[in-house]
């Protein structure tokens, strides 16, 4: 006991300087990274020149063309994706937590799903009449697939225990195939060929489209969800026993649950509503983490927004960069590096237990 | 601090699972819960912590309703050790007992030196010391529901309900483990299956389908009528001659 109080100030310590210190260097070489890098490989000190002049009303002189690459098209881009990486770990850290899943995340369990149903809803079939705005679409969507999936879950027996957690897996994926094939026909039916190809394009995960106001929503999203998270650290840990034991240690249940499931929908609507549904990041990104920093969720939440935002943001500098004059969907990228990366984490963990 | 229940009563698609249940936990004491497989003593022991809400009747604590505490209060107050809590997660034996500091914790409230005295004294007063780094799926079963008491003691709780402490302990734990409970300066409430155990406790409340059957001294609720009638077993009362104390055999009903 004697040594017991230094090793929890050092740990503390570590913990509490950690993310703090790492996070904004590591972001703001993604982003620059993010922004000079592309087909036409721009010099990192015009990056900086560009931001200089954007952000600081500094006057350097910058070409027009490199001006608008950086600022217009891919710092735009790149800010959107270290967002969209940043909050679908997140949903996928407070998923695999509260619903005691290892399997959980936004994609397996029809979120993105119904995210996808309500923003074609709206911009395909007209939903709402011009008056509901697709990132609301999309979040209706979202909840409405998890309140459908967490339903059938219930009647089909759910709980606490092992079983439920299997069940919830099996519902959501009944739920997936539910909204796909509802998206599905809602493109068949109203879409023209044209609107299709384009849908489809964007149902796969896709940044082209992103300009300064999805930041706007990208942003607002990513933080809240952050500090939501980083609010509720000791209640997440409090779940690794199961709900019952959640609550016998003061965790008011349904409350977190409804707070940290409503974010964890609300933030992959937002992410859906702007760049399609991109698998891997909310499954393979917090796995990864545990495995880096440990299951305890003071770490886990900071580690799994940062490296969910630095994953995606070189997943769609390979997506621009791999095929010479064509961008694929980021999709494509996230599943070929994550699955790979996946495995390796499975065999490792298994070997290191 | 006293735990009561009054008329308390759980029920699963109108098969009733607790019915009528009244009793008071007294302060300081250790109650035994028994009776035979699905008696009820697990549902009764969840709705006295708090964390199932009654179908029918309460609970109070300091006569005040439990509904109309906060969870973390009664986190603060009273812990529970269930039957079976697994986890799949990596975590190490100390982060398993630090979550017991989890009501005494918030966003702004950080973890102290008073919470690391706390889970050190838990962990030693479970023997588990040295295991700390341990992760938790290389634990033994008996490992893992000490771990579970240790991190119910960190809670600091004046009242603790355990669901079958004892099983899965080996005969040595088994005996630390109650006379730990016995020796705690708070009250608990303990579902024990052991009638040899249960004799060691200070009162015992005998269910029988949901039903309280009799609550009282061992020697009072122990009786071989009774033991018949809820166990469906015979027993002969015998005498220790290394210290007198009564000891229960049992036999297969003929």
């Amino acid at each position: 006991m004697s040594d017991a109080a230094p090793v929890a100030d050092r740990r503390t310590i570590r913990a509490r300087w950690h993310w703090g210190w790492i996070t904004p260097p590591v972001l703001l070489v993604a982003l620059i990274g993010g922004s000079a890098i592309g087909e036409t490989n721009i010099p990192i000190s015009t990056v900086l020149q560009v931001l200089g002049n954007k952000l600081l009303g500094l006057d350097y002189p910058v070409g027009r063309i490199d001006a608008g690459i950086v600022w217009e098209y891919r710092l735009s881009r790149t800010v959107v994706a270290a967002c969209c990486g940043a909050g679908l770990a997140l949903s996928g850290v407070v998923l695999q937590a509260l619903l005691r899943n290892a399997l959980a995340d936004p994609y397996l369990l029809g979120i993105s799903a119904g995210a996808s149903t309500g923003a074609v809803a709206v911009t395909v079939a007209g939903v709402g009449a011009g008056a509901v705005t697709l990132s609301v679409g999309a979040f209706a969507g979202a909840a409405l697939a998890f309140v459908m999936v967490a339903a059938l879950a219930r009647a089909a027996g759910g709980g606490t225990g092992v079983r439920a957690a299997g069940i919830i897996v099996l519902a959501g994926i009944a739920g997936s195939q539910l909204f796909n094939a509802i998206t599905a026909f809602i493109i068949a039916k109203s879409a023209n060929a044209e609107q299709a190809r384009g849908i489809m394009f964007w149902l796969m995960g896709n940044l082209s489209g992103v300009r300064w106001e999805d930041v706007e929503v990208a942003v607002p999203a990513v933080v809240l969800a952050v500090l939501t998270c980083l609010w509720h650290v000791r209640a997440l840990d409090a779940f690794t026993f199961g709900t019952d034991s959640a609550a016998s240690l003061g965790i008011a249940v349904r409350r977190v649950q409804v707070i940290l499931i409503g974010i964890a929908a609300l933030v992959t609507a937002a992410m859906v509503s702007m760049v399609g549904s991109i698998g891997f990041v909310g499954l393979v990104i917090p796995h990864a983490m545990r495995f880096a920093v440990g299951v305890r969720h003071g770490r886990l939440v900071p580690a799994s927004a940062l490296a969910g935002a630095v994953f995606l943001v070189a997943s769609d500098v390979i997506s621009r960069t791999l095929v010479p004059g064509q961008v694929l969907p980021i999709g494509v990228i996230t599943a070929l590096v994550g699955a790979p990366a996946f495995a390796l984490i499975l065999i490792r963990g298994r070997t290191t237990q | 601090m006293s735990l009561r229940c009054q008329d308390l009563g759980w029920s699963v698609r109108r098969r009733p699972i607790v019915e009528h249940i009244s009793l008071d936990v007294r302060e300081g004491e250790t109650l035994g819960l028994i009776g035979a497989n699905g008696s009820g003593k697990s549902t009764l022991l969840k709705m006295l912590a708090g964390i199932r809400a009654p179908g029918t009747g309460r609970v109070t604590l300091d006569g005040r309703d439990l509904s109309g505490y906060a969870q973390r209060e009664i986190a603060q107050r009273i812990a529970l050790v269930e039957q079976q809590a697994e986890t799949g997660d990596r975590i190490t034996v100390r982060d398993a007992v630090e979550l017991g500091r989890t009501p005494w914790l918030s966003a702004l409230r950080h973890w102290s030196d008073a919470d690391e005295v706390s889970v050190s004294r838990a962990i030693a007063a479970v023997d588990m010391q040295g295991f700390e780094t341990r992760q938790w799926n290389t634990l033994s079963g008996g490992e893992r529901q000490r771990v579970h008491i240790a991190r119910a003691l960190a809670q600091d709780p004046k009242i603790l309900l355990l669901d079958e402490p004892t099983n899965h302990l080996d005969i040595h734990h088994q005996l630390s483990i109650l006379s730990l409970v016995a020796r705690l300066p708070i009250t608990s409430v303990v579902a024990l299956h052991d009638l040899n155990q249960a004799m060691e406790c200070d009162r015992l409340a005998l269910l029988q389908n949901g039903r309280l059957v009799t609550l009282g001294t061992p020697e009072d609720v122990l009786t071989c009528d009774r033991l018949a009638e809820s166990f469906a077993v015979h027993a002969s009362i015998l005498t220790d001659p290394a210290d007198g104390a009564r000891v229960l055999r049992f036999h297969k009903p003929a």
